[in-house]
């Protein structure tokens, strides 16, 4: 029944229906919110950035969905995957046991007096990678559409998608760690 | 980010997909690897003088068809390892007919000769330049595939490395088959197979590291 439902909903997004794409995206961030609650019970803070990660692959990826076959196994292969990939990385991450690692590039940051929060923002902005603060400036502070922006800087539309949530992620984080 | 937000940006403007990228992908990078193989061979070795002669006899078509048979049956297990979620139709184990065919041959081939003739027939005259060879002519397909593998959603890296590197080292051998003047079963299948094999251990160790998504 819902496999049906999310199935029509893939292939009318992968046509390009901007409406029934986001209802898929809705509808499938629940199913991996429990799908991953139910498998992340001791890292229960990873989940919601993982659904999203889990999202941003489902969109990235979503020309390796095959029209003919069932869309949830798909689906669930892919979160699987994040998941897998995720607890990877925390398990490296513990190995090495270096926290000042990721601390260095914001405790440069808090060095500078800086009094005004768009100075600030300046400065965080600075610190991300060119691709990621270019589509952050021009979707979220200038107000550019996601279009308008990809025309300007001649990045694909899903690269910009991509950059300005993970510019964003890095950015919070920062912002949590200098306040 | 808030998850609702990301899901409407994700959707804003979404553009439609092409159906069939993945066959395109793939079929594009075996091509570009076989042909870049091809002018490899032509500029580095040459083909062999003889190979006219050669070319109806039943060496030469196991020396060619054991390696492209690899290619083939990589080409199934890459494209169901691209895809999440699908499982290939048939087991792994078909990997190795092949294989087992060509060591059929030679250990008949081995048995019914003359102890004399051994040495010769494993180690030819060019069993140094070999398993280098076949491993340099493999890398245009690698690298090619390992690109195509990228844009594609391989969810087990290190082993669609290495079916890459398998498949890359099938095209190297049947390219360098036709330069290559051994015709002798035992030494295709100690060099040939090392030869392929060398691709596959590069590659899944490249994979495991750059084909993460």
């Amino acid at each position: 029944m819902i496999e049906e439902e999310l199935r029509q909903l893939m292939l009318m997004a992968l046509d390009g229906h901007a409406a029934s794409y986001q209802l898929l995206l809705q509808q499938t961030s629940g199913l991996i919110r429990a799908y991953l609650r139910r498998r992340l019970v001791r890292v229960p803070d990873e989940v919601e950035d993982l659904v999203q990660e889990t999202l941003l692959a489902i969109h990235t990826k979503r020309h390796t969905y095959r029209r003919e076959e069932p869309f949830t196994p798909w689906l669930y292969a892919v979160a699987r995957y994040k998941m897998i990939d995720c607890l990877r990385r925390r398990s490296q991450h513990e190995a090495l046991n270096d926290p000042f690692d990721d601390e260095v590039e914001w405790l440069a940051i808090s060095d500078h007096d800086a009094n005004d929060s768009k100075k600030d923002l300046d400065k965080l902005l600075e610190t991300l990678p060119e691709n990621q603060r270019l589509s952050i400036q021009h979707t979220k502070l200038d107000g550019l559409s996601v279009a308008e922006t990809a025309a300007i800087t001649g990045m694909s539309v899903s690269a910009i998608k991509v950059s300005v949530h993970r510019g964003m992620k890095t950015l919070a984080k920062m912002w949590k760690e200098q306040a | 980010m808030k998850t609702d937000e990301l899901i409407t940006m994700l959707a804003t403007g979404v553009e439609p997909v092409q159906p069939h990228v993945p066959e395109k992908l793939i079929s594009k990078a075996l091509l570009t690897g076989v042909a870049i193989s091809f002018i490899l061979l032509l500029t580095f070795y040459g083909i062999r003088p003889d190979i006219k002669e050669v070319s109806s006899t039943f060496p030469f078509w196991m020396k060619v068809g054991v390696p492209f048979a690899n290619v083939v049956l990589g080409l199934v297990f890459i494209f169901a390892l691209a895809h999440p979620g699908k499982l290939p139709k048939i087991n792994y184990w078909v990997l190795l007919i092949p294989i087992a065919a060509l060591w059929t041959w030679a250990i008949w081939t081995w048995v019914n000769a003359d102890p004399s003739q051994h040495s010769e027939m494993l180690w030819g005259k060019t069993w140094r330049v070999c398993i280098k060879n076949i491993a340099f002519l493999a890398v245009p397909t690698a690298v090619a595939t390992l690109f195509a593998l990228r844009n594609l959603a391989p969810t087990q890296p290190m082993l669609s490395g290495a079916i890459a590197g398998w498949l890359a080292g099938g095209v190297g051998a049947s390219v360098y088959a036709l330069h290559c003047p051994e015709m002798a079963a035992p030494f295709l299948a100690v060099w040939y197979v090392l030869g392929m094999l060398v691709p596959t251990a590069i590659m899944a160790w490249v994979g495991n590291r750059s084909l993460r998504w």
